[in-house]
């Protein structure tokens, strides 16, 4: 089934559209899921609970033409959350380090008046990745977005871990340069 | 707003950037032992099995002592980013470490580090029996009544904590103890105790905290170690107060400078925060190791023959402005072992209000017969 019937379904209240998103989409929810909290049983929750919440969103929101994405994003959220609220998982030494990571690319990280909404954040965000060639456009996404290991990437993009790195850290630095140009003041 | 706040700020990225980037990549997969290493191994294998290699190491090769087992360089960094300083000269750059270029030293001990971590984190092989003499004897320099301890085990074995009104003590398997006192305490009116505070300032700030924790730092001879001057980017100079017990010669100096500590730090409204005391686990000594000589490290520097956290190749000697000796003592080493930190100019990182940037490059101390596998730079962040 199509995006599009999916997201009518849900449109239409039928329960079907949560049987027909996880049988196309569940799999990868729960790997994505599984690859933040690192725990079977949690991620098989944050898979549900994705749909759950998606059931509760649609409508308003209409997804069609990005429906992993949305589904995607909702696990993100409850998985992170998941890492921060249960310290069984002893994921919080995972945290931190991307959080010290995400640290270095704000110009000012305890300045208020530095803050800016959602809005620009997000323009300034995409203009940033527009702008990177499309791998080192898909490794920063994979660390920042998926939340996958630096051992991971590197074996996914074929590289060294120490070119990874690298490029990482060259990104951080080049979208903490576009976050000041783009209105983030010091 | 924090890093974690903006690490959740990323599910603004573009959906159609994130389906992409969940696309298996075009590239094949690195095959990472060629036929040529295959052969290599091959080859080696039938010298070793004739008797060829031994004649040949046995002929060229260093001496080694056979009693010494080898040492394995530990690569992994720890989090991201790149050690570097800033600073506007490199005499900026201060520290009390006991070496000095003029040291003569021949041999060092080498200790194996007693912890193991997992795919998570998580840590194996410590003392729970030294973690909880450790947090005992913290909490009883701090005043607490320890005769009927209330220590907190539920996160044990990695962690046992102790709290009591204003203080709360914590020790980790790497026998680390930190205090968090809540509230902050404050120093008396004349003393400035802030992050960017001056070198003189820091100084009696510490001599104050020397005197009225005794107890906890617990050194009968404590030496002052206000390190290490660098600025923020911002063009803020800033010190941390150490202190680490004296030696009775250069060796045990230096061990207890790298091993034996205990520090204090500031919150942003200059009141302390929290102490922090490390005693190392060196029960599991490896053997005397030689030790070479600072110039010949430098030789090894500048042949490639190091590790480090900064992506940039060292193009000349007169980049190399600084040397010292220490231990690397990151939780993920497998061995405790000493090397000399290159502080290195970087021309690429210079800011615009005349901060310079020095990175740390690291080269084994210990003679390279003994290491298993010496770094070798390979240019792999030029790629």
């Amino acid at each position: 089934m199509d995006d599009k019937q999916i997201v009518e379904l849900f449109f239409s209240r039928d329960e079907n559209a949560i049987r027909e998103s996880a049988a196309k989409y569940g799999a990868r929810l729960y790997a994505l899921a599984h690859g933040i909290v690192a725990d079977r049983q949690t991620a098989e929750e944050c898979e549900h609970d994705t749909y759950l919440e998606a059931w509760n969103r649609i409508p308003p929101h209409e997804p069609k033409n990005y429906l992993y994405a949305f589904l995607a994003r909702i696990t993100r959220h409850i998985a992170l959350n998941c890492c921060r609220d249960r310290a069984r998982l002893k994921r919080s030494a995972f945290l931190c380090e991307l959080s010290r990571e995400m640290e270095a690319c704000i110009p000012a990280p305890d300045d208020m008046d530095s803050r800016i909404d959602d809005m620009m954040l997000r323009e300034i965000l995409n203009g940033f990745l527009g702008g990177l060639p499309e791998e080192k456009r898909n490794l920063f996404i994979r660390r920042y977005w998926y939340l996958d290991s630096i051992a991971e990437i590197a074996e996914r993009f074929a590289l060294s871990e120490n070119k990874v790195k690298t490029t990482l850290f060259r990104c951080r630095r080049q979208l903490r340069e576009h976050l000041e140009k783009g209105g983030y003041k010091i | 707003m924090r890093g974690n706040d903006f690490l959740d700020k990323m599910e603004l990225i573009d959906p159609a950037y994130v389906e992409a980037a969940d696309e298996k990549p075009k590239r094949k997969k690195r095959q990472r032992t060629t036929w040529g290493a295959l052969a290599a191994c091959f080859a080696i294998m039938v010298l070793a099995g004739t008797g060829i290699l031994q004649e040949f190491w046995a002929q060229d090769g260093p001496e080694r002592d056979p009693d010494l087992p080898l040492l394995t360089i530990s690569e992994e960094a720890e989090g991201m980013g790149y050690e570097g300083y800033f600073a506007y000269d490199i005499s900026e750059l201060v520290n009390a470490n006991p070496w000095n270029e003029e040291t003569v030293i021949d041999t060092l001990p080498v200790f194996q580090n007693p912890l193991t971590y997992d795919e998570n984190d998580v840590a194996s092989g410590g003392d729970e029996g030294k973690m909880r003499e450790l947090l005992l004897d913290t909490a009883k320099s701090l005043g607490l009544n320890t005769d009927q301890p209330e220590v907190d085990e539920s996160e044990a074995p990695a962690k046992l904590k102790i709290a009591s009104a204003g203080l709360e003590i914590e020790v980790d398997q790497a026998l680390g103890a930190e205090v968090r006192f809540r509230p902050a305490v404050s120093l008396p009116e004349n003393y400035h105790f802030t992050h960017y505070a001056s070198y003189a300032e820091k100084a009696a700030a510490a001599a104050y905290l020397q005197d009225r924790y005794r107890d906890f730092i617990g050194f009968d001879d404590p030496q002052l170690n206000l390190a290490i001057g660098d600025y923020t980017i911002y063009g803020q100079q800033t010190y941390d107060i150490l202190f680490f017990e004296n030696g009775k010669d250069t060796e045990e100096k230096i061990l207890n400078y790298n091993f034996d500590l205990a520090a204090f730090y500031c919150d942003d409204n200059g009141e302390l925060f929290i102490a922090r005391k490390w005693q190392a686990d060196l029960s599991k000594k490896l053997g005397d190791y030689p030790i070479i000589r600072a110039e010949e490290a430098k030789e090894l520097l500048l042949n490639g023959n190091y590790i480090t956290t900064v992506p940039y190749e060292i193009s000349g000697e007169e980049q190399v402005k600084k040397v010292e000796l220490i231990y690397r003592t990151g939780r993920h080493e497998a061995c405790y072992m000493p090397y000399y930190r290159f502080y290195v100019e970087l021309p690429q990182e210079a800011r615009e209000n005349g901060l310079k940037s020095y990175g740390a490059y690291y080269v084994p101390a210990v003679e390279s017969a003994y290491i298993s596998n010496m770094p070798l730079w390979d240019g792999g962040f030029n790629e």
